[in-house]
């Protein structure tokens, strides 16, 4: 039963923030877009007055030139505490880009289509990529580029919002991601230097993945449904076995059969745990 | 020179032919006392009829259980051969690793004295050529875990067409597993083209659902097993479990529920076994196979009780089930592979400290109160993994006590005094 609760909720929580994300402004009014949206917030910035983290992180001079030291320390700071406190449940729960990434594998599903399944070969060929897109992230602005316009988020919510229609980098960007994303699960998010960023704090984060390595069979069942191809999570023999990459998208723990092996927890109330009851139901 | 030759043969022929008689004369015999025995050990549930009944068939009337005609049978060793893949070709999988005493002493002649008495078994009974549900079987497939399936594998397949299964050796690499998946790939492809069946997403789903029934259904058994006041008797349980190899999985997971509807109704009328309360005993080792049920058959008849079996042929082999992350016919065969090749705790691989966590959940879940751990003689992994196992619950001040056998009765005597005091030190402790 809990399976559906945290996953249900998921998807609920995915889809209203997408929506959000893309028409808050139509239903609310133009008073939005004077308030700052934590991420995303393109379409609500016509007028590129933007107010947002994904903004300021790739235009790091901007805060400053826009505002003072002072915001500019207050910003990361604030940044900081958000990351430690949520870390990326922003991934699984609140990000467009990461939606459309599990819609269009969702997809791949009900075709039964065969994706890429080369994990530790992927993982091991993206390191470098990782660090490079993180890099022209953080330092574009310098150059004198923008990195909106390569931004592959821009496909989620300003032209599901209807705002831009022109057909730029990020856009074809975005549309070859999802590409790849039907064959192997986020994709992107494997790359994503806003999931990077957002995700370093983890070793003190509140959301945390907790094992039972006795009750645990080392079935592998866990790292093959992970998206973000972490197999730590079933070779660790740790209590702990939280890492930077997790997106708390729960996926592991619907696939594991055993009782009590793995679980989500907030602290230390566990919230999510796996269990065969679950599992059976969930196969039936 | 001819007529000799021919002589000779004629000579061989008649050997051959009265060999033949005595092992079914004598294997008959010792697979009927073993059902005997299961008889007189007290509170066999009535359901348990219909397991009986099909090692019966298998071992005493020496016929195949079969329920349609042309039926394709594909003999399989081991628990690492994935028996979804073979129902998803339109054959039906037999599990032949055999526990036969007679095949046994008629293998020890044609492979050296050390290998393993399991081996010896199916060897000897490929040999003598007339157990019917060897002979049913359209091909063999072997797992290649230890030296000795290796072997067996070249010897058998002088007698019927056998594949090999290359099973990784380290369970943790990726690049091993997805060799496993490729060989299974292989595998399909020789079962397709036996049946004339190819192998799809739909069909292979609903063998794995049909298996998750199965596994569902034991379970359930082995939850019922576990009933701090006793239900089922260990020996018995392992004769359910044994005669799965033998039976088409969909009427079998039928039965079982019916003998689980009977435990839960004994459990809900507080009708147990005893009140007493009897050593609760874990078993573990090398497989213990059909009629070779004398290490439970001994444990049960000395006062304790064997609530939990880590072995290959018993419980091991169900109690995972298939885990799909990928909804596609690669995904299902990935699945697969995690579910035979990562979930078992087999001493094959060369990583397997899982097992000790299995056995440690199995105690805190069966509240187990001694291990015995059973060693078929020459079969060296389980024999390695002994002293680790020592360590680990000699620490935790769990009695462990290494028994090693035979396939004769010749050890009975000296196996049940090592039990019988094995059982009075946990009686004592208690
Ligand atoms: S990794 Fe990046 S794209 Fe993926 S969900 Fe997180 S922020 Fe969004
Ligand atoms: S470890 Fe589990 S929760 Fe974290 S990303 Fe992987 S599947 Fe999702
Ligand atoms: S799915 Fe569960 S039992 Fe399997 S390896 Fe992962 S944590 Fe362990």
């Amino acid at each position: 039963m809990k399976h559906k609760i945290f996953h249900g909720l998921r998807w609920v929580i995915m889809t209203l923030s997408l929506l959000f994300l893309a028409f808050g402004i139509r239903l609310t009014g133009k008073w939005l877009h004077t308030t700052d949206l934590p991420v995303f917030s393109c379409p609500f910035n016509t007028d590129q007055v933007i107010h947002s983290y994904c903004y300021y992180l790739s235009h790091l001079n901007k805060l400053v030139e826009y505002h003072s030291v002072k915001y500019a320390i207050t910003y990361i700071i604030i940044f900081i505490i958000l990351a430690i406190v949520f870390g990326r449940v922003f991934c699984g729960f609140i990000c467009p880009m990461g939606y459309l990434q599990d819609i269009v594998w969702k997809i791949r599903d009900i075709l039964h289509i065969e994706g890429f399944s080369r994990k530790e070969k992927f993982v091991e060929s993206i390191k470098t990529a990782r660090y490079l897109v993180l890099f022209v992230f953080l330092s574009i602005t310098f150059f004198g580029f923008d990195f909106c316009s390569i931004c592959p988020a821009s496909i989620t919510t300003q032209s599901i919002a209807g705002f831009k229609q022109v057909i730029n980098v990020g856009f074809i960007f975005g549309i070859i991601l999802m590409i790849l994303g039907f064959f192997m699960r986020r994709f992107w998010c494997n790359i994503c230097p806003l999931g990077y960023l957002v995700g370093l704090f983890y070793k003190i984060s509140l959301f945390r993945i907790k094992k039972d390595c006795t009750a645990c069979t080392k079935c592998r069942a866990c790292y093959e449904a992970c998206p973000m191809k972490i197999k730590e999570i079933y070779t660790d023999d740790d209590k702990d076995v939280t890492k930077t990459e997790c997106i708390f998208c729960g996926e592991c723990i619907k696939k594991c059969p055993e009782d009590k092996a793995l679980s989500i927890s907030i602290g230390n109330i566990k919230i999510y745990t796996s269990s065969r009851k679950d599992f059976e139901e969930y196969h039936k | 020179m001819g007529t000799k030759d021919e002589g000779n043969n004629e000579r061989e022929l008649l050997i051959h032919k009265r060999q033949q008689e005595r092992y079914l004369n004598k294997s008959r015999q010792i697979s009927a006392k073993y059902l005997n025995k299961l008889d007189e050990l007290p509170g066999i549930p009535t359901n348990l009829s219909y397991f009986k009944s099909i090692l019966y068939k298998i071992f005493v009337e020496n016929e195949i259980v079969s329920y349609k005609e042309n039926e394709i049978y594909v003999g399989i060793f081991c628990v690492l051969m994935p028996m979804e893949l073979i129902y998803a070709c339109g054959a039906r999988p037999v599990k032949l690793c055999s526990g036969d005493y007679v095949g046994f002493q008629f293998g020890d002649d044609v492979v050296p004295r050390d290998a393993c008495p399991l081996v010896k078994a199916v060897v000897g009974n490929n040999y003598i050529g007339n157990n019917n549900t060897y002979n049913a079987c359209s091909m063999y497939i072997v797992p290649v875990t230890c030296d000795c399936k290796k072997k067996m594998a070249a010897i058998i397949s002088e007698y019927k067409e056998t594949y090999i299964l290359h099973v990784p050796i380290n369970k943790k690499n990726d690049e091993t597993m997805d060799l496993y998946v490729k060989s299974l790939h292989e595998i399909v492809h020789t079962i397709e083209q036996k049946t004339g069946e190819k192998i799809t997403y739909k069909k292979l789903k609903k063998s794995v659902q049909m298996y998750r029934e199965t596994q569902r259904e034991i379970r359930r058994f082995i939850e019922l097993k576990r009933s701090l006041k006793p239900l089922i008797r260990g020996s018995h349980a392992m004769a359910v479990i044994n005669s799965i190899a033998y039976d088409d999985i969909a009427r079998y997971t039928k039965q079982l529920a019916i003998l689980n509807k009977e435990l839960e109704t004994r459990r809900d009328n507080g009708d147990y076994l005893t009140n007493k309360k009897l050593p609760r005993i874990l078993v573990t080792g090398s497989p213990i196979t059909f009629p070779n049920l004398k290490i439970p058959l001994l444990i049960e008849e000395m006062g304790g009780l064997v609530v939990a079996d880590e072995t290959c042929i018993g419980d091991r082999g169900f109690t995972d089930p298939v885990s799909v992350a990928e909804e596609s016919l690669e995904g299902y065969f990935r699945a697969i592979a995690n579910r035979y090749v990562s979930a078992c705790s087999c001493p094959v691989f060369s990583d397997n400290e899982q097992r000790i966590h299995k056995i440690k959940q199995m105690i805190i879940d069966q509240k187990v109160e001694g291990i015995i751990y059973h060693v078929l003689r020459g079969c060296l992994v389980y024999d390695y993994e002994y002293q680790i196992l020592e360590q680990v619950f000699g620490a935790m001040e769990i009695p462990i006590i290494r028994l090693e056998s035979d396939y004769n009765e010749e050890d009975i005597e000296q196996l049940r005094i090592r039990i019988e005091a094995f059982i009075e030190m946990i009686k004592f402790k208690k």
